[in-house]
């Protein structure tokens, strides 16, 4: 066999080659095209049998010649790759989109309710002031929601308190979070540090009263507890709610399982103390209601009340959540769960 | 409580701005909830005198008055028919006086120039009567009305919390106003009543024979008065403090009332049999008729005021009708009791039937003030009505209630509010309160004064002085605490569960826990429901045993708001009966998805179905416990669609149900169809939870192969899934069904299920070989055990 066909029919094909890839644009085409002369079946793979019958002296050249032509190939489909790749992404970089169709939201975004939101971060500013939480049943007997709290039989404090009943004068919708004061004291060695969140209920439905809505419950007994301690730990409480610059005050109150017992307010979160519609101008928004455990308290639940002293605190969620996020006309939008208006809120 | 800012001033002896008197007491625990001025915008409106009346030419109502003013006459055109005649003292509103949002101006009435208008207490708002003007007996022409009437004034309503008694009256308040100022109390007295005629005792006899519930009843006798109008003055403080004037001696033992504190009764002496008070309990079923015309039954727990004859009150609580004062009545006995608290309030509750009286006398008021109460009332009445008292008072006090005695150590106050304050100022404030204080500063004993029922021990001191000293000034001290690991399982249970059920793509709603029975029955739940006793309303009658129920209402209303597509979720306690003296409460979460799936632009538009709330409920379950649930087949669930839903199992428990809605549950709620619905035992997830473990990462290619199997057209497709990952694990990490089929090309009974299976080796790369030796091993597999065929 004559080395120089065998170097001009490999050239033939190396520029054969060339030409046919001009026209691919598809990188499937352009390797089968290789393959088509590089491949196992291929014409340089079937040129390259011949060359047992080159006579030796001639077969280091032929052989340089197959490689040169593999190299050849291999490049140019290389450089083809490449072509293609950069005209793709050339392509691509022109496809525009319409930033005005909608995304993809097969269910919407999934919120939490305010008043899980207002709750939950509530709970979380507690639990970093070191309160655990604690939790009891939603409908009580009298003796956790009255009688242990020192509300006596027959007395007036009771109407404090309108009553859902279960079982008239034995069971009942707990009226405040307070019961759980007494399961935790009953049930948990001192100190006892807790705040205990969740629904209470009372008969009362207008524009301005739910017959469900939300309470935190706080409560700490230990040795040397007093009103101060009472304050700073509900005033920390508003700076990480409010804001630092919130003040508070203390308007001594009523409550028969406090003594003495003050309702706190906040200045306004709105207009800051000058008077407006949200504080009925005032300049104060009345926020919950606290004071030192009576004495009849402890002593109920065994603790002796000359050793040991405490605070306690009931906070309105619903309340919160009103001030946190404006406007909330109505306690009532909370428990109608009008999509629309649950779609309002993050976290 | 409204109370009168002028009168708590005179009986205080102080004289503040009323804003700031306001303030002070709302900071020493009687929250002033509302401040009004009364007697105010009369400008313009003077006292004038009658010239002369004559009639008017055209109308007979009217008359044509010239009144003197004091800026000289004025012709006003009047239609009142108590008109005086030359010489009366009326009320003119001049040209620039506005009554009642009007304007006055000199104009035409009826053809006359009228420069003016002769006003009627209903005019100025300064009493209830509107049938004639106002005619006075004395006053000098030209003075202003406010001035002559001594109309200005601030009525505050207090909101007097229950533990303060002594507070619903105003002496009370007056104390604390006094001791907030730095005043000694020391109201003004009034000239005992004249006397005359024989003792009172002996006019009348008094016997309490139950002496638990009625331990004092006092009684003064008043003869040979006149019932007739009270003064101006009487009238408007009354007004003014929303109490209707009706006459002289009436108005006497409400305006002692709003004074002390104490409740009077008025009993026309003549007509009580005896005359004689018998103070019993009622026998059961004994009825009287009260003061407002209604027919009273009683128990044997209630307890009445009797004369030699039969009831004429119902102690502490209302007069009766029998008894009344008429305008003949010449002769009065006063009552003035105590009555113990906790029965009025039962006998109040009972009848429902609240009143002034049985409010004060529930929450208690002072035991030891009614002889002095008596002479005051006697006094006044005298005052209005004239007669004479008799001497003395009926007072029997079978039970004597004597004032507390209370050790008070001084120290312990720091103690207990974290700062201290001088001895000397606490003994000062306990004897402003009306307390007898005595001892050395360490340790004081304190004689509390019986209308402080609230004050028993040493902490009720503590919160005496803190009150009144006003807790702004006490210091913040955050406590130590000894920071533990915070435990707080239930409402971490809780959290978790809604953050989740949030990030799978819903929106959280908090629904009432009562819902209507018939809600409840919709769902079929046969179980023993908790009703409420005194429910709002039957729609709000019963505890839900299923979120669902509140879920359905929600979902209801947002149709009604015409938001068609739904998807919200609760985590919530459901109630259940079991027999124990409290409800089993269980804390559950639930989902309902309907309605139309929002789809991207050009999507066929579809509703929720079962699939929708199984990636829900698989992917909640996986997430919230670690596990993936079994799923059993369930027609039983009456809420839920027969062959559209299932119990979901864990290690063969049930941890909740799902499943598309019964169509019933859906046409009784007037709902479309396509809504599904899952509901979960968290207390059951939590107690099965799986910590997370972290999977071998396998370093090595996956390889992927396809199959489509034709199988019978009801063939589940879970069990060839199960199948093809078995057989060749642990090599096959994945199997996906990716595509289901029938119609043409494939025969009627059957379908045809597309499978793609991911295998991958942990150790090594495997070759194309051994992948199709595994991958025709599996579809053997399913061959033999399903009869399935490769399409």
């Amino acid at each position: 066999m004559d080395p120089a066909e065998i170097i001009a029919r490999l050239d033939d094909l190396g520029r054969q080659f060339e030409a046919r890839l001009e026209a691919l644009d598809q990188e499937q085409a352009i390797r089968a095209c290789q393959a088509a002369y590089l491949g196992g079946k291929g014409e340089v793979t079937a040129l390259r049998k011949l060359i047992k019958q080159v006579e030796p002296a001639a077969r280091k050249t032929v052989g340089q010649a197959f490689n040169q032509v593999k190299e050849r190939i291999t490049h140019a489909t290389g450089v083809a790759l490449q072509r293609l790749k950069e005209s793709e992404e050339r392509a691509y970089l022109e496809q525009p989109v319409d930033l005005t169709l909608p995304g993809r939201q097969p269910r919407g975004i999934g919120r939490l309710h305010p008043i899980s939101i207002v709750m939950h971060d509530i709970v979380d500013i507690f639990v970093s002031m070191g309160f655990d939480v604690a939790s009891g049943p939603e409908i009580e007997t009298d003796y956790y929601n009255f009688a242990a709290l020192n509300f006596p039989a027959d007395h007036p404090a009771r109407d404090m308190q309108d009553t859902l009943f279960i079982k008239e004068g034995k069971t009942l919708l707990r009226t405040h979070t307070s019961p759980v004061q007494i399961r935790t004291l009953l049930k948990r060695p001192l100190p006892v540090q807790i705040v205990a969140p969740g629904a209470v209920y009372r008969r009362d439905d207008d524009p301005t009263h739910s017959p469900m809505f939300f309470q935190i419950e706080g409560l700490l007994v230990d040795e040397g507890v007093t009103f101060a301690h009472l304050r700073g730990t509900l005033e920390t409480f508003i700076h990480k709610v409010f804001g630092k610059d919130v003040t508070l005050r203390f308007r001594p109150s009523f409550f028969p399982f406090t003594e003495p017992s003050a309702e706190v307010d906040i200045q306004c979160i709105s207009c800051k103390g000058s008077g407006c519609r949200l504080c009925s101008h005032t300049g104060w928004l009345e926020i919950l209601g606290s004071g030192m455990v009576d004495p009849n308290v402890l002593e109920e639940v065994g603790i002796d009340s000359e050793r040991y002293t405490g605070f306690a605190f009931g906070l309105g969620v619903d309340r919160v959540a009103m001030l946190r996020y404006e406007g909330i006309g109505t306690i009532k939008l909370f428990y109608e769960n009008d999509p629309r208006f649950l779609g309002c809120f993050r976290s | 409580m409204l109370a009168s800012y002028s009168w708590i001033c005179e009986l205080a002896q102080i004289d503040p701005q009323p804003e700031e008197l306001a303030d002070r007491l709302t900071f020493c625990g009687l929250e002033v909830e509302d401040v009004r001025a009364v007697g105010q915008g009369l400008d313009n409106i003077v006292i004038a005198r009658v010239e002369s009346k004559t009639p008017h030419p055209s109308r007979d109502k009217l008359h044509i008055v010239q009144v003197e003013a004091h800026d000289g006459m004025h012709q006003v055109v009047c239609g009142a028919p108590n008109c005086p005649p030359p010489g009366g003292l009326v009320v003119l509103a001049l040209p620039g006086a506005t009554v009642q949002g009007h304007a006055i101006a000199a104009r035409k009435l009826a053809g006359v120039p009228s420069e003016g208008m002769l006003c009627s207490e209903e005019e100025l708002d300064i009493g209830p009567d509107g049938d004639g003007i106002i005619v006075l007996e004395e006053g000098r022409v030209g003075t202003p009305v406010v001035e002559a009437l001594k109309l200005r004034d601030w009525i505050y309503d207090i909101g007097i919390t229950p533990n303060r008694p002594d507070a619903l009256s105003h002496r009370g308040l007056a104390r604390d106003a006094a001791l907030l100022y730095g005043q000694p109390f020391d109201p003004p007295t009034r000239a005992p009543a004249p006397e005359q005629g024989p003792e009172a005792s002996s006019l009348a006899k008094v016997s309490i024979l139950d002496a638990d519930r009625c331990p004092r009843y006092g009684a003064a006798l008043v003869n040979g008065i006149e019932i007739g109008p009270s003064p101006f003055a009487v009238r408007y403080r009354l007004h003014t403090l929303g109490v209707r004037p009706i006459s002289n001696v009436v108005d006497v033992t409400n305006l002692i009332m709003l004074e002390y504190g104490q409740p009077l009764h008025a009993f026309d002496l003549d007509r009580l049999a005896g005359p004689e008070i018998v103070v019993r309990r009622a026998r059961d079923k004994e009825t009287m008729s009260t003061l407002d015309d209604i027919e009273r039954t009683f128990t044997d727990d209630d307890l009445l005021i009797c004369d030699g004859a039969r009831a004429v009150a119902v102690a502490g609580v209302m007069g009766g009708l029998d008894t009344e004062i008429e305008p003949t009545t010449k002769n009065v006995l006063l009552e003035c009791a105590y009555f113990q608290p906790s029965g009025v309030r039962r006998t109040s509750k009972r009848l429902k039937l609240s009143s002034e009286s049985s409010y004060r006398f529930e929450r208690g008021v002072d035991p030891n003030m009614v002889p002095q109460v008596l002479e005051a009332a006697a006094s006044l009445t005298t005052a209005l009505a004239g007669g004479a008292k008799a001497p003395g008072v009926i007072d029997c006090y079978p039970q004597q209630i004597k004032p507390l005695s209370i050790e008070f150590r001084t120290g312990r106050f720091e103690q207990l509010m974290g700062y201290t304050v001088p001895p000397t100022e606490m003994k000062n404030i306990l004897v402003g309160i009306g307390a007898r204080v005595e001892g050395s500063d360490t340790t004081l004993t304190v004689q509390v004064p019986t209308s402080r029922p609230d004050i028993e021990r040493e902490v009720d001191l503590i919160e005496e002085i803190a009150r009144i000293r006003g807790l702004n000034d006490v210091p913040s001290v955050l406590p130590h605490l000894q920071c533990i690991a915070p435990d707080r399982p239930q409402f971490e249970m809780a959290r978790r569960a809604k953050i989740l059920l949030a990030a799978l793509g819903l929106s959280e709603a908090v629904s009432y826990s009562f819902v209507s029975k018939s809600m409840l029955e919709a769902f079929g739940v046969d179980e023993a429901v908790v009703p409420l006793a005194n429910p709002l309303s039957a729609e709000r009658g019963s505890m839900r045993t299923t979120l669902l129920a509140g879920l359905a209402e929600n979902y209801k209303r947002a149709q009604t708001r015409f938001i068609s597509t739904f998807n919200q979720f609760e985590v919530a306690n459901t109630f259940h009966d079991v027999g124990n003296e409290l409800p089993q409460e269980v804390l559950r979460a639930a989902a309902l998805v309907a309605g139309p799936v929002e789809n991207w632009v050009g999507q066929a538009e579809r509703s929720y179905d079962f699939y929708d709330v199984k990636g829900l409920a698989m992917g909640f379950v996986r997430e919230y416990a670690g596990w993936v649930p079994v799923l059993e087949p369930t027609d039983d669930i009456p809420y839920l669609h027969p062959k559209r839903a299932c119990r979901i199992l864990i290690d063969g428990a049930e941890v909740g149900v799902m499943g598309e809605l019964h169509p019933s549950i859906l046409n009784g709620l007037k709902l479309p169809r396509g809504a599904a619905a899952m509901e979960l035992s968290l207390d059951e997830l939590q107690r099965r939870y799986r910590r997370s473990k972290v999977v071998p990462l396998s370093e090595y290619p996956p390889m992927a192969r396809d199959v489509a199997l034709l199988v019978g057209a009801h063939q589940d497709a879970g069990p060839l899934n199960e199948a093809l990952l078995t057989t060749c694990a642990p090599l096959a990490k994945e199997v996906r069904l990716f595509d289901v089929y029938r119609g043409k090309g494939i025969a009627e009974d059957q379908k045809s299920l597309a499978f793609s299976i991911i295998y991958r080796s942990d150790e090594r790369t495997l070759t194309d070989e051994e992948v199709d030796q595994l991958h025709q091993r599996a579809i053997a597999q399913v061959a033999k055990q399903f009869g399935a065929v490769i399409r």
